[in-house]
């Protein structure tokens, strides 16, 4: 097909939002294959493409194409933790997707970064890519790839390190993340606080949310500031679900520690408010997308709600995601995702195993809720 | 598999090599941030040291070609410290000095990409591959976001709207593109159920009780023929979720009435109370490739109602609750 035919995609390039389409042109993209798709209404990708790499156990995969389009051979690769990407990466990515595959790449919804290819070029770009501390994996009924927020690097909300949790986690379980073993996928993600920027709560089967079990804190110098900028006390008051700001009449302002419910409603309006000292995470399961199994999408259930975090130590938190992934691949059905086993199973239950396995400490022991 | 190397490797990147000591060192040191435009915004630590982001808007789909990238990454050594991708399919420059912060914005405005999409306004969309790499979509979703964002377009460079909107595409009922979850999702969807080749089911020598443990509702029935097991489909029980499809796709077809349903109201964060789905407002529209102008417009009327309507800081989903869904329904004839 000659370019000037291409009327849809040609239609697609203009127009004033950033077009895929315009950076698809720019690169080696069959884009005729998406006309065809555009002008038939269906795509041109068939099934049957599974059959993965020999060598590789996961992290690659083959699309099938209808003819005369040639099969492709895709790659997911693992991210940094927290999306940081800097120059460096950048430019290697670019290097090598001109190199080895088709001269752009994919930042896929779950996490990864895919790359297309063609077969033969799967295995010397994965070793480029080991020689440069960046690796496959995140296919199949297999744990996928961990990620997590910004977190505190550059947010004022972050409770916990989110990053350094998802790359602790990410490097306790990297096996299972290349060597797909469980009875289904397995999405994983960390948020540094309630606002859940990396969707814990709805996208991810299994994940950890920071939280805070004090009241939040309140700088009272920066309360002042904050009044005198043309901060509205009463405003601050208003907002919180449970009415649990008090105004004391020397401008001065109590959290009610027994009815906060530690949303960071506040925390996000007043920079004077920053979240508690307590901090932990709470351990969310379950939440899936898809319109699969017998529960169809769903947001996840909070598992145990404060699992205490100090000075970086995720060694706990690491072992109950481990018990929890071995438990979920002893008793769950094939091709069950952790939230419709929840469901059946009984988070009651999940919880009395994860304790008779000693893994998980009785309420109140270490801290644990 | 013996080498040198082995593969798999098992190695997990790590994030702080991408950091550089300025911004590393600050962790857990911020205290606030300002929206100083649409797009741009500043982190304050407790130290004095400014961050200054700038949010850009990447095509739908998250497909950039190796020159993008390297564009990227030659603003980040020109004007910023690092960069990250956001979970949204967008990227963040992260660090510019407030001096160089007009010279970039030009930069990035000269090569056709835009800036925007932070607190009340449109943020990036997000969508899955659609057309472009996927054997199961139903529609391309990236071709309708980028359309509907043409429309939207001016969305993602003012503050005005009642709160932030969050509009994504998923192209079947796997939902990776997360439409589900969104303000305003646009999700694929089959009208009619599967069709089963009995001929092909027998031939394959697929395992038809297997087959049918993967059906979620037990819609698959056992149909013995002469030459052997095939199923039958119980439409009425059949919730078009492609499970059996996707176990079976040399005998089973999707029927060929499919289109798009818009949901609205989804939200991801715990902030204001939990995170919820999004709620289906339109069940069926057609989604002809390039004709979406039906689709458009409803998104467009919901919106113009929203903004219309809404009190300051209420996301789509709670102003629908507010005002009552069959309300707003009786609205829509």
């Amino acid at each position: 097909m000659e370019g000037s035919q291409r009327v849809m995609v040609r239609c697609l390039a203009q127009g004033r939002y950033p077009s895929h389409v315009t950076q698809l042109l720019d690169s080696a993209y069959p884009l005729d294959a998406y006309e065809m798709g555009l002008q038939a209404n269906g795509s041109l990708f068939c099934h049957g493409g599974e059959g993965s790499i020999a060598e590789l156990p996961g992290g690659a995969g083959i699309r099938a194409m209808r003819k005369p389009f040639k099969d492709k051979a895709f790659v997911r690769i693992l991210s940094p933790c927290g999306g940081w990407l800097g120059s460096e990466t950048l430019e290697l990515l670019a290097d090598l997707a001109d190199r080895y595959a088709e001269a752009h790449i994919h930042l896929a919804t779950g996490g990864a970064m895919e790359m297309y290819l063609e077969k033969e070029q799967v295995i010397p770009l994965v070793r480029e890519l080991n020689r440069h501390g960046l690796d496959v994996g995140s296919t199949g009924d297999g744990l996928r790839c961990i990620v997590s927020c910004c977190g505190p690097i550059r947010c004022e909300y972050g409770v916990v390190d989110a990053s350094a949790l998802a790359t602790y986690l990410g490097r306790r379980f990297i096996g299972e993340q290349q060597y797909p073993s469980l009875p289904h996928k397995c999405k994983t993600a960390v948020s540094g606080c309630r606002h859940d920027c990396s969707r814990v709560g709805t996208q991810k089967d299994h994940g950890f949310i920071g939280v805070f079990r004090d009241t939040p804190v309140v700088d009272r110098a920066r309360l002042q500031t904050w009044v005198e900028a043309g901060g509205s006390l009463a405003g601050l008051a208003g907002i919180c679900p449970a009415a649990a700001i008090r105004l004391l009449p020397d401008g001065d302002l109590l959290i009610c520690g027994q009815t906060c419910r530690r949303c960071m409603r506040c925390v996000g309006v007043c920079p004077a408010i920053r979240p508690g000292l307590d901090k932990g995470v709470a351990w969310v399961v379950g939440g899936k997308y898809g319109n699969r199994g017998p529960q169809g999408p769903m947001p996840g259930d909070v598992l145990i709600s404060f699992l205490p975090v100090k000075n970086n130590d995720f060694t706990l938190i690491g072992n109950l995601y481990g018990a929890f992934l071995e438990l979920w691949d002893t008793y769950a059905r094939e091709k069950e995702r952790i939230g419709d086993f929840v469901r059946r199973f009984g988070r009651e239950r999940v919880l009395q195993e994860l304790r008779v396995q000693g893994v998980l400490p009785e309420k109140g022991g270490d801290g644990v809720d | 598999m013996t080498n040198a190397l082995g593969i798999p490797a098992g190695i997990m990147p790590d994030y702080r090599r991408e950091i550089p000591g300025p911004l590393l060192e600050r962790t857990g040191k911020w205290v606030e941030h300002r929206h100083m435009q649409p797009g741009v915004f500043r982190h304050l630590a407790d130290d004095g040291f400014e961050c200054i982001s700038v949010r850009l808007l990447l095509p739908p789909g998250g497909f950039l070609s190796s020159n993008t990238l390297r564009l990227l990454a030659r603003w980040i050594r020109e004007y910023a410290l690092t960069g990250r991708r956001t979970s949204r399919q967008g990227f963040e420059l992260v660090g510019v000095p407030p001096s160089r912060l007009a010279e970039l914005l030009d930069e990035v405005a000269a090569h056709g990409l835009a800036v925007g999409g932070t607190a009340n306004s449109l943020h990036q969309p997000k969508c899955c591959n659609g057309f472009i790499h996927c054997q199961n979509a139903v529609i391309d979703a990236p071709s309708i976001l980028k359309m509907v964002m043409d429309r939207l377009f001016d969305g993602v460079q003012h503050h005005n709207y009642p709160a932030g909107l969050k509009i994504s595409a998923a192209g079947c009922p796997n939902q990776c593109g997360g439409g589900i979850e969104a303000d305003i999702g646009i999700l694929g969807v089959f009208l009619d159920g599967p069709r089963v080749s009995d001929e092909r089911l027998i031939r394959s020598g697929i395992n038809v009780e297997y087959l049918r443990s993967h059906c979620p509702v037990g819609a698959l029935h056992r149909r013995e023929l002469p030459d052997g097991v095939s199923v039958q489909v119980d439409l009425d029980l059949c919730v078009r979720c492609t499970s059996c499809l996707l176990t079976a796709p040399e005998a089973i077809e999707m029927g060929v009435i499919r289109g798009a349903a818009i949901a609205v109201g989804g939200r991801g964060g715990g902030i204001k109370g939990t995170p919820r789905l999004a709620r289906v407002l339109h069940h069926y529209i057609p989604a002809i490739p390039l004709n979406y102008d039906d689709l458009i417009g409803k998104i467009e009327f919901l919106v113009d109602r929203w903004c219309a309507r809404a009190v300051p800081g209420e996301r789509i989903g709670d102003f629908l609750d507010r005002i009552g869904w069959d309300y707003f329904r009786q609205e829509l004839e």
